[in-house]
């Protein structure tokens, strides 16, 4: 049966068409890509084994004399495949998002073209692709999960935390969900979540190291929060936590704190602190924070980051040799 | 046999339902249909987890026709009782007919069906004269409910929802709503698709409260059930403010509290709308009670008459009952069709 596809609403600019070529490969929107079947034999022990076991006539079998092989991948995909077949010096062969990336890995996947899948791998760790929406982070999850690319899938769940997760968060990308990988990601977001709050209420004892370090801040007897609180500690700080602590309460509907962007926020806070009630500084926080305040950060960050990393790694999946980070340009934009 | 005279003698009301089904496996056709002719039918399905219906045997001594399932099973039947409620099987049992006219060694003319012997099994049940039997689980009982419809089985299909909709408890409700849904969708389940998206109204439609039913449904089907809701609640917001503004509640509950409003009416008819999940006589008693002990002085609303809040009900039922079938009837039937041609093709 054919694959249901939709027809293309435009053509395939240059597609990939040699004129010596064997075999007619057709994408499911009816895309005709000439090409050798030799070349497809070499890269892909899947087509090999196609091509050597007899095939059963057909009667729509032939385009132009040429045998037709029909894929259920879409021209755009095929064509960044199909060309990888050749060496044909070009800037690039990936798509120009990081999902369709991922689309065209899958597919390598699919066909056992492991030589291919590691230069798309390759390609997609140094390319800088444009910052993610939300919606794209959900398809490429969901074009991983189902495409098997374990790895992909991990940072693809871990980008997902920067966006809420709501159905209107997740829209188009909600018919790629295929399986329990809709409620494997709803298991992941909670569980970051609930590491999160054990870590930041962890970051409310500010009598142990390396939160200590405040404990002389002139503003740090304030009793606010002292169902947290067990040491002497600047309000502004707890108020920070605290604030995180809160949203987290509304993890599906706004995104989870991220490591990367304690730091901005630590100083955010420290600035507002030390220019705050007609202060011209607090002196002592100062002092702090020119002593301690990177090893603090580092520290923060680290904190966070295992708390999301642990979680990663209990993502239940079969995990496939081979290996991907998300280039960190495509999860922040470099400005 | 002890069984079989006992239900001849029509004492089929004293014998466990479970029981009566395993004496059919060992009893033919004919002696079924025989001694169960002009008996109605018991008011209550049973479970095929009770009764393994490839078990039945349906091995008529005056059959003329064989039904074959995917599985190998064989059911010997009466010509009759299929070309009486399936079009689809009649034209196949002529052109059966003809080749077996020709073909002069085998001894009965058969069709070779896609379907398992044990929906087979159950489906006959709802055929002939039987205790019809409901398969043990929800994707089997698509199956049966899809096997009748593809073989337009109308009267059949409607037999089979009409056992299904008697069951205790419903076959399609907020706990099953998500799987029937989707299955219903992949089977082109029309009355199912809009019996099961409704159903999912009584939920929180929301994904961190779907963690255990998410994997039931397919995204695509995720996504039109979403949409669905979404329809729903831009319904619900005109109708209800519709209603808010009618002075039916006014005419139902009498004056309005002390100080001139009744906000938390109003917050409650609101907040159903944005989540239809909150419908619920309960909710709206949570809120009346909310209301009246927030009040420093006691308030007129703790007086309103459990009559006067149930008519109020009734009425606020009805706008949503209105407005649910009114999203029913032109929501979901684009897809449901997009899918029946699918799954024909």
């Amino acid at each position: 049966m054919r694959p249901a596809c939709l027809q293309r609403a435009s053509p395939l600019p240059d597609h990939l068409y040699m004129s010596d070529g064997d075999i007619i490969v057709q994408s499911c929107d009816l895309i005709n890509f000439r090409i050798h079947k030799s070349a497809l034999s070499l890269s892909s022990p899947f087509f090999r084994d196609m091509f050597s076991s007899p095939q059963p006539p057909a009667d729509d079998g032939f385009v132009n004399g040429l045998p037709v092989v029909r894929l259920s991948d879409e021209a755009e995909v095929l064509d960044s495949l199909l060309a990888m077949l050749y060496p044909i010096q070009v800037p690039s062969m990936l798509p120009n998002s990081y999902d369709k990336s991922l689309m065209l890995l899958a597919a390598s996947q699919k066909y056992n073209m492991f030589g291919v899948q590691s230069r798309i791998r390759a390609e997609i760790q140094s390319r800088k692709f444009p910052t993610a929406t939300g919606t794209a982070a959900f398809r490429a999850y969901a074009i991983a999960s189902c495409g098997g690319l374990s790895s992909e899938r991990e940072a693809a769940a871990r980008l997902t935390l920067d966006f809420p997760m709501t159905f209107e968060c997740l829209c188009d990308a909600l018919p790629l969900f295929e399986g329990s990988a809709l409620r494997d990601l709803i298991g992941f977001r909670k569980r970051s979540r609930d590491n999160l709050i054990s870590c930041f209420r962890s970051f409310l004892d500010l009598s142990s190291p390396p939160f200590n370090i405040w404990m002389s801040c002139t503003d740090s007897f304030s009793y606010s929060y002292s169902n947290y609180r067990t040491g002497y500690s600047p309000s502004w700080l707890i108020d920070l936590f605290q604030q995180h602590l809160k949203s987290l309460g509304q993890a599906f509907t706004r995104p989870l704190p991220n490591f990367e962007n304690i730091r901005e926020e630590y100083l955010s806070a420290l600035q507002e602190h030390i220019t705050s009630y007609g202060r011209t500084s607090c002196v002592t926080c100062t002092k702090v924070h020119v002593m301690n305040g990177e090893m603090f950060c580092k520290e923060l960050e680290n904190k966070l980051m295992r708390a999301i990393s642990e979680v990663s790694n209990s993502l239940i999946f079969q995990r496939h040799l081979g290996g991907l980070r998300i280039h960190p340009s495509y999860r922040y934009p470099t400005h | 046999m002890l069984v079989a005279l006992q239900c001849h003698a029509k004492q089929v009301q004293i014998l466990d339902a479970n029981m009566f089904c395993l004496e059919l496996s060992t009893m033919s056709l004919s002696t079924m249909s025989t001694r169960m002719i002009g008996e109605p039918l018991s008011p209550s399905a049973t479970s095929s987890s009770d009764v393994f219906p490839e078990n039945l045997l349906f091995d008529d001594s005056d059959a003329d026709i064989i039904l074959q399932s995917c599985d190998h099973h064989e059911f010997r039947l009466l010509k009759l009782h299929i070309i009486k409620v399936s079009p689809v099987l009649q034209d196949r049992l002529q052109s059966a007919s003809s080749s077996h006219a020709k073909n002069v060694t085998a001894s009965l003319p058969s069709i070779q069906l896609s379907e398992s012997g044990a929906t087979l099994s159950c489906l006959l049940t709802f055929i002939l004269p039987m205790v019809p039997v409901i398969p043990s689980t929800i994707e089997q009982t698509m199956i049966l409910l899809w096997t009748a419809q593809k073989y337009q089985m109308d009267p059949i299909l409607s037999r089979i929802r009409a056992v299904l909709t008697s069951q205790d408890p419903p076959f399609i409700r907020p706990e099953t709503a998500f799987q029937v849904y989707s299955l219903a969708q992949m089977y082109g389940l029309r009355q199912e698709v809009l019996q099961a998206a409704r159903s999912t109204l009584s939920r929180p439609f929301n994904l961190e409260e779907m963690e255990d039913v998410v994997d039931t449904v397919r995204g695509i089907y995720l996504h039109e059930l979403w949409k669905y809701h979404h329809r729903v609640q831009t319904h619900l917001a005109t109708d209800l403010m519709a209603f808010k503004k009618s002075g039916v509640p006014r005419e139902k509950l009498g004056q309005p509290c002390n100080n001139g409003t009744r906000y938390w009416l109003g917050n409650y008819i609101d907040s159903i709308a944005e989540s239809p999940a909150l419908f619920d006589i309960t909710e709206l008693q949570m809120a009346l009670l909310r209301h009246t002990n927030a009040r420093p002085s006691r308030c007129r609303c703790a007086d309103i008459p459990s009559k006067a809040l149930h008519a109020f009900w009734t009425a606020l039922t009805d706008v949503v009952h209105g407005c649910m079938t009114k999203v029913s009837a032109h929501g979901l039937r684009n897809n449901v069709i997009s899918v029946t041609a699918r799954i024909l093709l």
